[in-house]
């Protein structure tokens, strides 16, 4: 099993990566349910990058 | 974890895998960006071609194939028909490409011709305007074949860059929690922290559409090699006999009757008529796609005597033409609607990121090594010298 170390640093690269596999794959297969669970799939980790590339200064919060 | 001489060779990889593709990877996603609408740039530009209005009551009614051909071959009475099929948006229009000879050639025509009059309506725009250029630069950059395979090289790079782009996440992120930005540090460290998060963010759609534009760049061999491997004992029969005369040639609905009869299901995705590179000298060959998203994807060859209209072979697709057709629509974003869209090119942009910071951080480099070697406490932070990663992270 993995560390603590590695779950602690893979946990999300690897829940965003399911995520965006599942929904590059539901659209394929399926218009309806599938294009949603695509935008979703794709749209989480676009929203991942901009919340952490433009969220306020934690460093700043904490001073 | 790795040892530190494994983060060498994974930190050389990772540098030169990515500097010589990145150029070429920015001109792919700035291309690549307008490409993704370009099916709605060319209703803005006026390049798509809308069917005529006519009464609703008409939009079931066919002519027949014969009519529609012989109204495209008018406009260009000295060319031949190469190809045909029905627009994937409009089943009320059908197109045809026309080219001196039969043979693969880059100066063709492409008439749109409405299928319930029979009328020509108008002709494609072919290898003009800026949507071409993007499309051109994006494919092969002017250079036919090698170009396509160049690029396609590129993209094998670029697979490389992110496997090591991965493996490198974990060491510099050692001392960081997910997502975290030290913006409060020197230029170089933010960088370094908004590339390593967008690009393990990213990572999965970036490969899959780094994997299939390179599957796509072998499309034109796959086909030649499956025509060698397996269509030519299709056509043992026929071995020798030159290009059908047109005279000799039977009706073309009779043809596309018996395909039809074939593919129960299944629409034309386009035709390939006697002598062209789908096809053989004596057969009009229909390619037939499925009806749900999935099979739409899929196509079913079948080999109609040109002269009989009857059925000679109806090959399965190789599984590689298979993998090459599901690829498709993975590069280029276009199934899943136009929020999909949005998100396809919010996602170019961010790789557009990835790449300018990666190389940002490289050309950065010697900067930081030479105020390190000042000794100031700050700037030893800046380094992502492989050997120390986590003064990196730190």
């Amino acid at each position: 099993m993995l560390s603590p170390e590695s779950r602690r640093l893979w946990t999300w690269p690897i829940a965003l990566g399911v995520l965006s596999t599942s929904g590059l794959l539901t659209a394929l297969v399926s218009d309806a349910w599938g294009d949603v669970w695509s935008w979703l799939g794709l749209g989480v980790p676009v929203a991942v990058i901009a919340w952490f590339a433009w969220r306020p200064r934690p460093a700043a919060n904490k001073a | 974890m790795l040892s530190s001489r494994a983060i060498r060779v994974w930190t050389w990889l990772h540098k030169w895998t990515s500097l010589v593709c990145t150029l070429f990877m920015l001109l792919l996603c700035l291309t690549g960006l307008p490409l993704i609408f370009h099916h709605e740039i060319g209703h803005l530009l006026g390049d798509e071609i809308e069917a005529p209005e006519l009464p609703a009551a008409m939009d079931k009614q066919r002519v027949s194939l014969d009519v529609m051909a012989k109204a495209a071959n008018a406009v260009h009475p000295q060319m031949v028909i190469q190809f045909a099929g029905e627009n994937e948006d409009d089943p009320r229009l059908w197109w045809f490409t026309l080219a001196p000879t039969p043979e693969p050639t880059d100066q063709f025509k492409s008439v749109a011709v409405d299928a319930r009059t029979g009328l020509a309506v108008r002709e494609y725009r072919i290898g003009e305007g800026f949507m071409d250029l993007m499309f051109r630069l994006h494919v092969d950059m002017f250079a036919g074949l090698p170009g396509k395979l160049f690029l396609g090289l590129m993209g094998l790079l670029l697979l490389v860059a992110l496997v090591s782009g991965v493996v490198l996440y974990a060491p510099f992120m050692r001392k960081l929690t997910f997502g975290e930005v030290r913006k409060d540090r020197s230029t170089r460290v933010k960088w370094l922290d908004l590339h390593n998060l967008i690009g393990i963010v990213t990572l999965v759609w970036c490969f899959v559409v780094g994997a299939t534009g390179m599957i796509n760049t072998w499309a034109e061999l796959l086909v030649q090699y499956w025509q060698y491997d397996k269509v030519t004992a299709l056509l043992a029969p026929y071995k020798g006999q030159p290009l059908l005369p047109a005279a000799e040639r039977g009706p073309l609905q009779a043809s596309m009757d018996t395909a039809m009869r074939h593919g129960e299901q299944r629409k034309v995705s386009f035709i390939a008529f006697p002598g062209t590179s789908f096809s053989s000298p004596h057969h009009n060959t229909f390619f037939l796609k499925g009806t749900t998203p999935l099979t739409s994807k899929l196509l079913q060859p079948l080999l109609v005597d040109a002269k009989t209209s009857q059925l000679t072979a109806a090959p399965e697709l190789p599984w590689y033409l298979t993998a090459l057709l599901v690829s498709q629509p993975l590069h280029f974003g276009d199934y899943g609607g136009m929020p999909m869209k949005i998100l396809w090119a919010l996602l170019d942009i961010a790789t557009i990121v990835v790449l300018g910071s990666g190389l940002y951080l490289w050309l950065r480099k010697p900067q930081g090594a030479r105020r390190s070697a000042k000794g100031t406490a700050g700037a030893a932070a800046d380094l992502d010298d492989p050997k120390h990663p986590e003064t990196a992270a730190a």
